[in-house]
């Protein structure tokens, strides 16, 4: 109990402190208006006389988009603070602390990302309703759509995780995080549904685990199906519990082999 | 049992060597070139509960790295430590209930948030019981004068505020022992005379034992009753502050800039260390002559143009005591 409190608290003041810049990210919601502008105006000019493309209507198509959008834009460069605490030695402040130091950073994310994704998801919303407006919505599926998101969230942090715990390692992570991080959109489904992919893009999409944390949430909110979110849930927490066992892997030896020399 | 115990501890680091040619950088793709250097070199030491330990030595001598190990954030190449009954990196959260830690050079605190935010997420963070933690907390800010400035975001604060929030959230958990590397760097002196106080406070109402590393003598002085020495990761000075006062810090320097030719003083205590043209470097003994006589007496005979007072450089002490150690 006593744990679960210290890492509500983390979340708590992660979120008061990003709290003071909540303008700042409203404001940087500008882009994402923009991207949704263009793709709106894009998917009109494709749609044409047609009401539905591979399964998706127009709306439902807009509304995928601003999901998968809120699950990207409210993600922070989290293998980012591991790569500079690793090199920097900022770590010596957290390890010296009571706390499990991937835990600490865990709360501390939850509470970032949660305020990104509500500031995301209300632009892109509100946007989307205006413009094209809204699809059929049950409310009673509110706590299956927030759990799934959720999962999508922790992977997101596990992902990066793994990425910036190489800096136990190498010096210079950020090629290969651009990498990895684009594979992840591209094939994860992040600008369209995977049923719009062409073959082969469509199989490997299909056999990797993104499409599990970024089409999967989108497809379950514009299209809720009760057995597609047993599945996919089912999913998030096999890949969840493998890329989280590795990520946990990588700290036990990384931490080992920590250099932080000099003062 | 004892607040620290050492034995023949062991840190090796390594470092990739990069080449400066192209075709160097190349070839280090395939094979990289590491080179190993030692930061702590077979280190013993053992520190009673409440004593007061000035852990010195110049950059690059292994202070950091000692206390890292110390703190649980590093484990060693090999030996063997303990820190209030328990090996740091492998009892790292149990032994974290027990000691606090201030990097002087490092924030513990949330910039833009107030004080007060840190404090009631390190009273969750070490499970301090709400009642103890509203006595400590009150405690604290009454003893460093907190009050003022306990709402208003650190980034607002003045370097000497910061440090007294940073050494007061480091003992809101009442611990056993405390860590302070390098605390007062960057201070005014009236800020660090005040951090130097409170950690004395501290020592002498609650028994927290200090293990400090810095680069100031006047925290050495102030603050600690045993001074121990270390460079190329070995300890070459273990003994009390009183021994290395009377045999190293109780010389001072001081520079002229003449206007006259130098008239010599002749007093005890007072050498010619370096002349060169209108300048003159003299070493004071503060065994024989206080600061002020031997000012004043150069100042009767002399015209001057400038004069700088400073403290011998703890490098130059170090040198001291290597040279000492050869003579014997």
């Amino acid at each position: 109990m006593n744990s679960l409190a210290k890492y509500l608290e983390i979340m708590k003041i992660t979120l008061k402190s990003k709290w003071i810049y909540v303008y700042d990210t409203l404001l940087a919601q500008f882009f994402l208006v923009i991207i949704l502008f263009v793709y709106i105006n894009l998917w009109k000019m494709t749609y044409g006389q047609q009401t539905i493309i591979d399964g998706f209507t127009l709306p439902q198509m807009i509304w995928y988009l601003v999901i998968a959008e809120t699950i990207i834009l409210s993600m922070i460069p989290f293998h980012r603070v591991l790569e500079k605490e690793i090199r920097e030695g900022e770590i010596a402040i957290r390890l010296n602390k009571p706390y499990s130091y991937l835990a600490f950073h865990y709360s501390a994310y939850l509470g970032e990302t949660m305020l990104k994704a509500v500031v995301v998801f209300s632009v892109g919303a509100l946007f989307t309703w205006t413009t094209v407006g809204t699809i059929p919505f049950q409310i009673i599926n509110i706590p299956v759509l927030f759990l799934v998101f959720f999962l999508a969230n922790l992977f997101n942090f596990i992902y990066a995780s793994i990425i910036g715990l190489i800096s136990f390692w190498t010096e210079d992570i950020t090629g290969m995080f651009f990498i990895l991080e684009r594979a992840k959109w591209l094939l994860g489904g992040f600008l369209l549904p995977l049923e719009v992919f062409p073959e082969p893009a469509r199989s490997i999409a299909e056999s990797l685990p993104f499409k599990n944390f970024i089409y999967g949430p989108a497809k379950l909110f514009t299209q809720f199906d009760s057995h597609f979110a047993y599945h996919l849930i089912g999913q998030q927490l096999i890949y969840l519990a493998l890329f989280g066992a590795l990520a946990f892997t990588l700290y036990s030896i990384g931490i080992k082999r920590l250099e932080v020399n000099g003062g | 049992m004892k607040a620290i115990e050492i034995r023949n501890l062991h840190k090796t680091f390594s470092q990739s060597v990069k080449s400066s040619s192209i075709k160097g950088r190349l070839k280090q793709i395939f094979k990289p070139e590491v080179k190993l250097f030692s930061a702590v070199n077979g280190i013993s030491l053992y520190v009673e509960q409440g004593e007061t330990v000035a852990f010195i030595g110049p950059n690059g001598a292994g202070k950091s790295t000692t206390i890292k190990i110390l703190t649980g954030i590093l484990n060693p190449s090999s030996g063997e430590a303990k820190v209030l009954g328990l090996v740091p990196w492998k009892e790292r959260i149990q032994l974290a209930y027990q000691i606090g830690c201030v990097f002087g050079q490092k924030s513990q605190l949330w910039m833009h948030l107030p004080a007060m935010d840190t404090f009631n997420l390190l009273a969750k963070i070490y499970n301090i019981d709400k009642k103890k933690y509203e006595r400590r907390k009150n405690e604290l800010i009454n003893l460093f004068e907190l009050k003022e400035f306990l709402h208003l975001p650190i980034r607002k604060l003045s370097l000497g505020q910061r440090m007294r929030c940073e050494v007061a959230a480091s003992l809101l958990h009442e611990p056993k022992m405390i860590f302070l590397d390098e605390p007062t760097i960057g201070l005014d002196p009236v800020a660090k005379n005040s951090i130097r106080e409170l950690i004395k406070k501290s020592n002498k109402e609650e028994g927290v034992t200090v293990f400090l590393t810095s680069h100031d003598s006047g925290d050495i002085e102030h603050l600690c009753k045993r001074v121990v020495i270390i460079n190329h990761g070995e300890v070459i000075y273990d003994d009390s502050t009183l021994a290395l006062k009377k045999d190293y810090l109780k010389k001072k320097e001081i520079d002229l800039k003449l206007l006259t030719p130098w008239q010599a003083v002749d007093l005890e205590g007072v050498a010619i260390a370096k002349q060169k043209g209108s300048g003159i470097k003299l070493n004071i003994d503060l065994n024989l002559i206080s600061i002020e006589k031997a000012v004043h007496a150069i100042l009767k005979t002399n015209q001057v143009e400038d004069i700088t007072i400073q403290n011998v450089d703890l490098e130059e002490i170090i040198t001291n005591i290597y040279l000492k150690k050869k003579r014997l």
